[in-house]
């Protein structure tokens, strides 16, 4: 498999292979980070984060086992924590301070029903629709019962087919 | 590809490369570098690691900074001397380490030259060269002239200000004066500490490193507008910052790492002399915050102080022991070394002019040998 050669490869100090595992897993480290926090800077930070850890733990890597699951699972930790805390501090902080609205998206319908739930109902909505795991992976991801991911994927799914309507 | 992959690939390379000059010693006890969003008392949002017990240490700070402070300035903690300007019409002072302070008279702006034997200050249209005590050199009049920055050696030396014609040099002893580019933005200049008479500045979407001589040795475009240019005292780093991210140059151009707060504005910052670690002050909606970033280490930052309000500039004291942090919230200055903290209150009454408008005072790369 490729991802394993350029794993191999960066571990030996090859740019080129290093460019060829940020090219190949930026796209969709990128979109969850924007789909989850609603903030495109937000979401370049938060991902070009998780590649600074990879590039750090580069060489305590076990490159038979796959990288995107390592990744997304610090890309999504760390935007469901940015998103509790802007609520956390949009209720706790005075009045005065509105976040500026988020860029136009493509499907910006989609987009608008999804800000509306919860940021953990949000990520798992995001790791199985856009990064396509299955409900025990996400499980795995988020440390979380297999129930409560099968719970938040249906009643997330469910409001925003209410907000379709 | 897109502006966001792009920037973020520069900075993952550039780890990559480091990690690969210093493969072994760089990793061997480091501490988890993702904590990239880190919730504390419900509302601190941290772009950088997070120490344990940070939420009672951000407690302490506070009531350290606000119960205990000193009614006047009676000495300044770190040593040397502290060239204090108001921007706001209200003057250029010197303070001195046993709190002397000399009133050098209504300048908008002034800075020291590089063995503190001399101020360049700005009033109305003219460039100042004047003594400690106050007494004129030489001045020069041009239009507007505004954020001087003076380098050199104890005998030769060059004076970078920003006038209505743009970016102009002229040797410290007042003559030669010339225009270096046209185009340069309304941010201040800075020597680089590395190079013999060679600056950075902004113009036209690009940082720029330029001799005085007017030779190119690069220029950078940048997506960020910046507010304010920063050297590392090696001249290996130059800090850009903007108010959303701070952009790190290495002595080529080239992006080294990004630095950004998630959820805040930033506001200025500067490096700790002798080292790497870079001091940036972060403003929430309703209050602020000081980190210390370790530039060579994504992810490694430390606060340092955080209160309720906007902090202003901060200024390192000469041997880089103490950080002096503007608040003008507060209407004090705190200094802050280690653990230790002295914060000192009525500030906008010590530093005060008839018809000047209060207390906006300017401290950034003002505290002098």
């Amino acid at each position: 498999m490729a991802e394993r050669a350029w794993i191999r490869g960066a571990q030996q100090g090859s740019v080129a292979d290093l460019e060829r595992l940020f090219r190949e897993h930026w796209p969709r480290a990128y979109r969850a980070a924007r789909l989850i926090t609603g903030d495109a800077a937000a979401a370049e930070d938060i991902a070009q984060e998780a590649f600074l850890a990879a590039v750090r733990n580069l060489d305590r890597f076990d490159r038979r086992r796959p990288f995107a699951p390592w990744l997304h699972r610090i890309v999504v930790n760390r935007a469901i924590d940015w998103t509790r805390a802007r609520r956390l501090r949009a209720e706790v902080e005075l009045g005065d301070y509105v976040p500026a609205p988020p860029a136009p998206e493509p499907n910006g319908d989609i987009f608008a029903r999804l800000h509306d739930l919860p940021p953990d109902h949000r990520a798992v909505i995001v790791l199985r629709s856009l990064l396509e795991y299955t409900p025990g992976e996400i499980a795995a991801l988020l440390d979380l019962p297999r129930g409560t991911v099968n719970s938040r994927l249906r009643r997330g799914l469910d409001r925003m087919k209410d907000g379709e309507s | 590809m897109n502006g966001a992959e792009e920037r973020a690939w520069e900075v993952v390379r550039r780890a990559f490369d480091e990690r690969s000059r210093a493969p072994r010693r760089a990793r061997v006890g480091n501490r988890p570098l993702l904590a990239l969003v880190v919730v504390a008392l419900g509302a601190a949002l941290v772009a950088a690691l997070s120490p344990p017990g940070r939420a009672v240490f951000q407690q302490v700070r506070e009531a350290v900074g606000v119960e205990h402070a000193a009614p006047a300035l009676f000495s300044l903690p770190g040593g040397g001397r502290l060239l204090v300007v108001s921007s706001r019409r209200g003057g250029a002072w010197i303070v001195e380490r046993d709190g002397l302070k000399r009133d050098l008279g209504p300048y908008a702006d002034a800075s020291w030259s590089p063995h503190g034997l001399y101020v360049v200050a700005t009033r109305g249209n003219e460039l100042v060269a004047l003594d400690p005590a106050g007494h004129v050199h030489w001045s020069l009049a041009r239009r507007a002239p505004s954020r001087p920055a003076w380098n050199g050696t104890r005998t030769n030396t060059r004076i970078a200000y920003l006038a209505a014609s743009g970016l102009r040099v002229v040797a410290g002893d007042g003559t030669g004066d010339r225009l270096l580019d046209a185009h340069a933005g309304a941010i201040a200049p800075a020597w680089d500490p590395a190079r013999r008479f060679t600056l950075a500045y902004y113009a036209g979407g690009a940082i720029v490193l330029r001799r005085d001589t007017g030779a190119v040795v690069w220029r950078r475009d940048i997506s960020i507008r910046p507010s304010e240019l920063a050297w590392s005292s090696d001249g290996r780093y130059l800090a850009v910052f903007s108010s959303r991210r701070v952009e790190i140059l290495d002595a080529a151009g080239r992006l080294h790492r990004t630095v950004s707060m998630l959820e805040a504005t930033l506001r200025s910052g500067a490096f700790e002399p002798g080292s790497h670690d870079l001091a940036v002050v972060v403003r929430y909606p309703a209050r602020s915050e000081v980190y210390l970033v370790d530039v060579d280490r994504p992810g490694h930052a430390r606060l340092l102080f955080a209160g309720p309000g906007h902090f202003g500039d901060v200024a390192w004291s000469p041997d880089g022991r103490w950080l002096l942090v503007a608040w003008p919230a507060a209407n004090q200055w705190v200094f802050i070394h280690g653990t230790k903290v002295h914060a000192v209150a009525n500030i906008a009454r010590q530093f005060h002019r008839a018809g000047g408008l209060g207390p906006k005072l300017e401290l950034a790369g003002r505290w002098c040998c």
